[in-house]
């Protein structure tokens, strides 16, 4: 079995910003995500994303933020999406 | 529940939807269902919203959500400008729970109740089409479709049969197919509320909560009320199974603890060890705690038990019988009815079943297969695109709580002889709707609470 990578808990977490979400259904466990988005993505034993909060990641920091927006534009399904969050900062 | 037995005088005096079937045990047909309910009331979007909003309805189909909420969503919606769509009406009447027969049975005794709160929605929220969806093959098909085309109602109701599979008639999957897709769910948003049949703003409600909002269009949030509790008012069909006397559906009020439903069945056939609530992905209750029997059937004080409400089932495991090993056997058949396409569903499940399979062999890999089931089940929970892999998991956590004396056993290479026991409990669909266990008498006057 393969050893599951778990998201770090950096401070980023609780900062204000958009949070991923991934669609299971159009993820085909290509785990680009993890890869270039280590701080909020992990992969588990098959290779699917395990996000912060199961299929949603928590608030993206300014740091990450480019991060993610490549996450979304490699992952060749389509299953991610990157949500602005409803109050602005 | 040993030595329990239907005593008339405490039977609950609360059938409503199955009042046909305590009467003369013979469905109303359209003029015996006029006579006892009267003709078909009427009300608008708001009207009725606010209606069901003072009833306290909540859904039959499983999660308890409020129905005035969807019925407010899909209102919202309707055409405002040329060019937008017209509301329509599902309702699940497909019950792929296997333990479950409350569906069926509703739909047999009472038909035109359900027709009545299909047509009553479907007239409020101006629908363009009423679709009841039941399983393919079901044996009442037929004289479903006979009591529909009895009736004449604005919008009639369309019977269309879905594949008899356990996410088949999630909400969103029933949508799909009804599009012309696979029966299987799709990611939301959007809900069916948003964008559902044909791209139209869709109702999805179970047949009995339609019943109910039938009666409440009729009778009033009050006269609702008087049964069942503050937060979970009304009656409730619940299939009670398992090795009890008299199996079958019952309806009670909700709030009823878990010990005097299972009286209703007449006790057990032999000694039983726990309560499986919630159907296939619901959550085992251990009758060695006392408190289990007092339990009351409502979503909260279920899941404060460790267990749900869920589509009530309450399935009685004979003693005889391994927890864990029937455990295994659900879990093994839930992992074959996951539609495949998210992966810690479709690899999570199976894994999960191994795991607990190994357990119950005791064999050496056993204690190595627990020590990584609760992090698969951690992996499994709330990954999917629909519930179906959190009611798996919450099965397997349900019996390494429950039954922890026999993992116990288990994980020191002594399983029990039970352990190689066949499935307790029905794998698939049953070929005959499940009738409802008859009471000694049908229950009279009113019960104060
Ligand atoms: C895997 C799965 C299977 C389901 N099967 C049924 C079903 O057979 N019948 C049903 O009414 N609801 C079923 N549901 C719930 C429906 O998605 C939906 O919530 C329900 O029909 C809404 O009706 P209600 O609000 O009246 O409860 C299922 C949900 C899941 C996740
Ligand atoms: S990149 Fe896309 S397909 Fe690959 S694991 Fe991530 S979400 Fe899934
Ligand atoms: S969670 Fe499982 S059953 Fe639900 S849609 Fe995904 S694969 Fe299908």
């Amino acid at each position: 079995m393969t050893r599951t990578r778990t998201p770090s808990r950096s401070a980023a977490h609780r900062r204000r910003g958009p949070q991923l979400s991934v669609d299971p259904i159009a993820c085909a466990a290509h785990g680009l995500c993890a890869d270039l988005l280590p701080d909020h993505v992990g992969l588990d034993e098959w290779g699917y994303p395990i996000l912060d909060h199961g299929r949603s990641s928590g608030p993206i920091g300014a740091d990450q933020l480019p991060h993610a927006r490549a996450a979304v534009s490699a992952c060749p399904t389509l299953a991610l999406r990157l949500d602005h969050p409803r109050d602005p900062s | 529940m040993t030595n329990a037995r239907v005593d008339a005088d405490r039977l609950p005096p609360d059938v409503r939807l199955l009042a046909p079937w305590y009467a003369d045990q013979r469905p109303d047909d359209l003029a015996a269902h006029v006579r006892r309910h009267g003709p078909l009331p009427e009300a608008g979007a708001e009207e009725l919203a606010e209606l069901v909003d003072d009833a306290g309805l909540r859904g039959r189909g499983g999660s308890g959500f409020p129905t005035a909420v969807k019925l407010r969503a899909v209102a919202a919606r309707r055409p405002r400008r040329l060019g937008s769509r017209r509301a329509v009406v599902v309702a699940n009447g497909c019950e792929g729970e296997p333990a479950s027969g409350k569906d069926a049975a509703l739909l047999h005794c009472a038909p035109h109740l359900v027709l009545d709160g299909i047509a009553i929605a479907a007239t409020g929220l101006g629908a363009s089409e009423a679709i009841l969806c039941v399983h393919e093959g079901s044996p009442g098909l037929e004289p479903l479709r006979r009591h529909a085309s009895a009736r004449h109602d604005p919008v009639p109701v369309r019977i269309e049969t879905v594949p008899a599979r356990y996410v088949a008639s999630e909400e969103s999957a029933l949508v799909q197919y009804l599009n012309g897709g696979p029966p299987v769910p799709t990611t939301a948003p959007p809900r069916p509320a948003e964008r559902g049949v044909g791209g139209a703003p869709t109702l999805v409600d179970n047949v009995e909560t339609l019943a109910h909002l039938a009666l409440i269009a009729r009778h009033g949030p009050t006269w609702f009320r008087a049964l069942g509790t503050p937060d979970l008012p009304g009656t409730l069909l619940v299939t009670i199974g398992g090795a009890l006397r008299r199996p079958g559906v019952v309806e009670i009020a909700a709030g009823t603890p878990i010990g005097d439903v299972l009286d209703l069945a007449c006790g057990p056939t032999e000694p039983v060890h726990a309560v499986l609530s919630g159907g296939y992905g619901g959550a085992w209750l251990g009758l060695h705690d006392p408190a289990t029997l007092r339990t009351p059937l409502t979503h909260e004080a279920l899941r404060a038990a460790g267990s749900v409400l869920g589509v009530p089932t309450l399935l009685a495991l004979p003693a005889r019988a391994c927890g864990l090993a029937q455990t295994a056997h659900l879990l093994r058949y839930l992992a074959g009815e996951s539609a495949g396409q998210c992966g810690p569903c479709r690899f999570g499940l199976p894994a999960v079943a191994d795991d607990v399979a190994a357990i119950v062999h005791g064999t050496p890999e056993a204690r190595r297969a627990h020590g990584r089931l609760a992090r698969r089940l951690d992996l499994v929970a709330g990954r999917g695109a629909c519930a179906h892999p959190d009611g798996a998991a919450r099965l397997a956590r349900s019996a390494l709580r429950v039954f922890a004396q026999d993992l116990k056993q288990h994980l020191a290479g002594q399983p029990c002889r039970a352990a190689a026991g066949a499935p307790v409990f029905p794998m698939r669909e049953p070929s005959i709707p499940h009738l409802p266990a008859q009471r000694a008498r049908p229950g009279t006057g009113a019960r104060s609470r």
